[in-house]
């Protein structure tokens, strides 16, 4: 999870709770790598030595092998070998092999084999009606969709004569599991989907979690026209939600709402994404605040609106276009970025780099946005140093193909001793934005692998 | 960020010599292990590692000198040798940890193995930094003491044998222990942190009943010296109390003036330090506990929290209430901090990282859960016998049990008094009563400060606390409790 200064600007409290908690115990971990005392040292030096952890670690025995997990008792538990399996894999890679693929997160053969060993022992005779969604889990997770399938069918068929609700939700939680396995399955899941709204407005819940489950999937394809189909499918759903189900599932309908908001913006239409979320304001009643917390709008503000320039004391890398940006003419994408938690950005300089591959020559311009904080990494340092620091860290030693702006922040102290900016420039930021080439905000988004689609999509339709 | 996973201890195996030892002495083997032996076992550990990174390892070693004793009959009088050895291993960001209690070839060799099995299931870190280690001075308090390390068992047997008799003289059953303790405990690392701080500690605590188990007194204390404590007193205290119990009466639960003796000021007091995030400042920033302040990102830190006369604060150097001067886990000293300067809050806990960033500052401040509570200097104190002469009616409480936090932001606890309750009419005691549940928060009790004793060390053993006994309004007891 990233953290940067501008959570606090965001309507989230959560975020900055996930923010603050994520970036105290990140930091921790630093510390804990050093495991010493630091005294401070103001005096201005060199960039720090920077180490690339090129090698991998190896297991004791030398290879990742597939394992039995013998002591396993349910199919579930199988299942659950896939994020040991996946992890010890991805661990060692370098350097943004840490994190899944793109899209299809197609799971390692090894992983693969190994959730086969686990639940070879099981079989759908055997199995119990209540581990048959773990069992059909696990059969997804091994590349066996015939099997898979047949544990689902042998779950309906125990559920067969429950009620509505309960073979609703039986429903949704196979539908769940095709969209959750790697690759997702649409076809499998549109498949049980069908069936889910054949039981009608008693499995409205149901099928609004569904719906929206498999919204989000064409949102990370940037299927725009299966997301917008399931939207209003998950609206639809919604709207049939009777008495104390409505309150029950408010921050689910929230949700929706707000992931339809999402869509709009994306097709370009911010006033209409205001305008949803407004109405949800007015049916969700009573607004609880967690209800409100997921629809705060900000993100939406900017779209369509001439992108505010950004404020740096330094510029490094700006090319021929100069320290101006957005740059006149050419596709921007503003990022914010911190070393608060560095290791967090990883998966977004990922993206980074292969837009600028793909897209870096046709006229796309990526800046990343950060403050002096009064400190590097472990230790105090001047601002200057820091500065240089800085500049080291994203150009020499990331090596990314980015320009970078600096603010050199004044830091002021509160009457309780933490500091806080006297002058905080970009206040604008609310989330990562693409600008036209006439610096018209077109999309404010998340950079990362779920929504790398949207952004190059939109990219190229800028270009 | 790596977290670390704990593999179980391996069954002690090592023979450990029953020889007392002198501190001063170089002894190569004893009841515990010296600041030699620590560095001799960490550069073995050390030795076996494989594949490089940073090690670190935490050593609590530990002679224990116990004598119980229950229904007035020596129970057991021992001598316990422990070995907790803890080894993290981190290798690229990736961390492990194993713990044991051995010391041979083959038990290191386990736990290094386990260690770094554990870690190559957490991701490493992408990047490291080259950074010279620069070590931090510790203060040093005195917490050592020859005559409590030689307490052998004889003597243990002779104290507690003279404890039992007041009350077996006076057909009483009397229960409690005795123990004296001397640890050598290390914290090393491969960066070049070296703290080892030999300490002795006593503790002694007993209970003295009726046959029908209607009346009971309690009395106890720890410190690091045997000359710090009186056990005849406190065996005399928990007998007398004891007496002046028999046959309680039931009285109206409500809300009453009340005497809280320093035993129970701790037990009430004690949710807020040990509670970790309470007094951890990033916590509290984000709202939990008492002290966060009106929005998130502020706290109460420069307002009044409590009573205008109270100071809390920690102290390695406090003459009653030292301890050891750094963390056992990572090594980051305790400095002097005043918490609460006359009930103003003036300091919460952080670590390096949250100073750093939110502080702009280098130093952690890390919250030792020892510390002590007094009167501000220039306040007035008063003895427990002046605030009962002051009391119209009220209520003298011992000590608080089975202390449960309701809700942290206003830290409403409940629990039960036990082993002494009196109730107090026109300025005397006037007889014995049965014990309450009660509900209240250390934070009201205390801005309800009416009189404030003086701090005395009380009994929290592997703590240093020093609390005064206080006479507060409108302490809530919500019923009556069959607790004894």
């Amino acid at each position: 999870m990233r953290c940067n200064r501008t959570m606090w600007m965001t309507d989230t409290t959560e975020d900055v709770s996930k923010c603050l908690r994520v970036s105290a115990t990140m930091m921790l971990g630093v510390l804990m790598f050093v495991g010493s005392i630091r005294s401070a040292n103001a005096q201005a030096s060199a960039p720090p030595t920077m180490h690339a952890n090129n090698a991998p670690l190896t297991t004791r025995t030398g290879q990742h092998v597939p394992h039995t997990f013998a002591s396993y008792t349910t199919p579930k538990q199988c299942d659950q070998v896939k994020l040991w399996s996946e992890s010890i894999y991805w661990r060692a890679r370098r350097p943004d092999t840490t994190y899944y693929p793109r899209t299809g997160r197609r799971y390692q053969q090894v992983t693969i084999d190994s959730v086969r060993a686990c639940i070879s022992r099981f079989s759908i005779a055997t199995t119990a009606p209540t581990e048959l969604l773990g069992l059909g889990q696990a059969y997804l997770t091994a590349a066996s969709p015939i099997q898979a399938d047949s544990a689902f069918q042998a779950l309906l068929r125990a559920v067969a004569k429950d009620s509505v609700r309960g073979r609703a939700w039986v429903l949704y939680q196979i539908v769940k599991a095709y969209l959750d396995a790697a690759p997702p399955q649409l076809t499998d899941a549109e498949r049980y989907l069908t069936q889910l709204d054949a039981l009608g407005s008693r499995a409205a819940a149901e099928r609004m979690l569904a719906h929206r489950t498999l919204a989000d999937r064409a949102q990370v394809r940037d299927s725009v026209s299966l997301w917008e189909r399931e939207l209003n499918a998950s609206r639809t759903a919604m709207h049939e939600l009777q008495g104390d189900l409505q309150r029950e599932y408010a921050p689910a309908s929230a949700e929706v709402y707000r992931a339809t908001a999402e869509l709009r913006a994306r097709q370009g239409n911010a006033p209409a994404a205001l305008a949803i979320l407004d109405t949800a304001r007015r049916e969700l009643v009573p607004l609880r605040p967690s209800v409100e917390e997921i629809l705060g709008n900000r993100r939406f503000e900017n779209l369509g609106k001439p992108q505010p320039s950004v404020d740096a004391t330094h510029w490094f890398n700006v090319g021929s276009t100069g320290s101006v940006r957005p740059t006149p003419g050419k596709v921007n994408y503003l990022m914010e970025v911190s070393l608060i938690s560095p290791q967090g950005y990883y998966e977004a300089f990922g993206v980074v780099r292969r837009l600028m591959a793909k897209y870096g020559a046709r006229g796309l311009d990526v800046t990343l946005m950060i403050r002096t904080e009064g400190y590097f990494r472990r230790r105090l340092v001047p601002a200057d140093t820091e500065v240089a620091n800085i500049r080291h860290y994203y150009l020499d030693f990331l090596k990314l193909p980015i320009t970078l702006a600096v603010w050199k922040t004044d830091l002021g102290k509160r009457d309780d001793g933490r500091v806080e900016p006297r002058v905080f420039p970009n206040t604008w930021f609310v989330g990562d934005v693409i600008v036209d080439r006439k610096g018209i905000a077109r999309l404010t988004t998340l950079t990362d692998r779920d929504h790398e689609a949207v952004i190059e999509d939109v990219i190229e339709s800028l270009l | 960020m790596s977290s670390t996973i704990i593999s179980p201890a391996r069954p002690r195996s090592r023979p450990i010599s029953d020889a007392p030892i002198s501190l001063l002495a170089s002894a190569t083997s004893g009841e515990f292990l010296s600041q030699e032996e620590c560095k001799a076992v960490f550069d073995r550990i050390v030795g076996m590692t494989t594949g490089g990174g940073y090690t670190r390892v935490n050593i609590i070693s530990r002679w224990s000198g116990a004598a119980k004793w229950a229904r007035t009959r020596m129970h057991v009088v021992s001598d316990t040798h422990t070995l907790y050895l803890r080894i993290t291993r981190i290798i690229r960001g990736a961390s492990g940890s194993a713990v044991t209690n051995r010391v041979d070839d083959d038990g290191l060799g386990q736990a290094i193995r386990d260690a770094e099995e554990a870690l190559t299931v957490r991701m490493e870190s992408f990047e490291s930094i080259a950074d010279p280690f620069i070590d931090e001075p510790i203060l040093h308090p005195t917490l050592w003491d020859d005559p409590t390390y030689a307490f052998g068992a004889e003597a243990r047997t002779t104290l507690v044998q003279s404890l039992m008799r007041g009350a077996d003289d006076r057909g009483l059953l009397s229960a409690g222990t005795v123990r004296m303790a001397g640890d050598g405990n290390a914290t090393i690392d491969t960066e070049g942190l070296f703290r080892y701080y030999p300490t002795t500690s006593v503790e002694c605590s007993m209970t003295v009943r009726d046959p029908k188990g209607t009346a009971s007194g309690w009395a106890g204390v720890n410190h690091y010296a045997l000359s710090k404590i009186d056990p005849t007193t406190l065996a005399a205290t928990a007998l007398d109390k004891c007496v002046r119990m028999a046959n309680p009466s039931a009285v109206e639960p409500g809300r009453y003036t009340v005497i809280l003796e320093p035993q129970a000021v701790a037990d009430l007091f004690d949710p807020i330090v040990l509670d970790p995030r309470v007094m951890d400042r990033p916590s509290v920033e984000l709202g939990y506990g008492p002290f966060a302040g009106s929005k998130i990102g502020w706290t109460k830190i420069g307002e009044r929290v409590l009573d205008a006369r109270l100071m809390f604060r920690s102290d390695p150097m406090d003459p009653d209430g030292g301890f050891i001067p750094y963390d056992q886990g990572i090594g980051t000293p305790y400095q002097p901090v005043e918490w609460i300067d006359r009930g103003v809050l003036r300091q919460l806990a952080y670590e390096k990282p949250y100073a750093l960033q939110a502080l702009n500052l280098d130093k952690a401040l890390p919250n030792p859960r020892s510390y002590r509570l007094s009167a501000a200097p220039g306040v007035a104190t008063s003895s427990v016998e002046a605030m009962i002469a002051h009391t119209q009616r009220g209520i003298l409480v011992t000590r608080l049990s089975g202390v449960e936090l309701i809700d942290p932001k206003s830290m409403l606890c409940t629990g039960y008094t036990r082993d002494g309750l009196w109730l107090i009419e026109h300025g005397k005691i006037t007889k014995p009563i049965k014990n309450f549940r009660f509900t209240e928060s250390p934070m009201f009790v205390l801005n309800k400060l009416e009189e404030i004793g003086v701090p005395q060390r009380i009994f929290t053993p592997g703590r240093a606390v020093v609390v005064p006994p206080v006479r507060v309004a409108d302490f809530s007891f919500t019923s009556l409790a069959d607790a004894v």
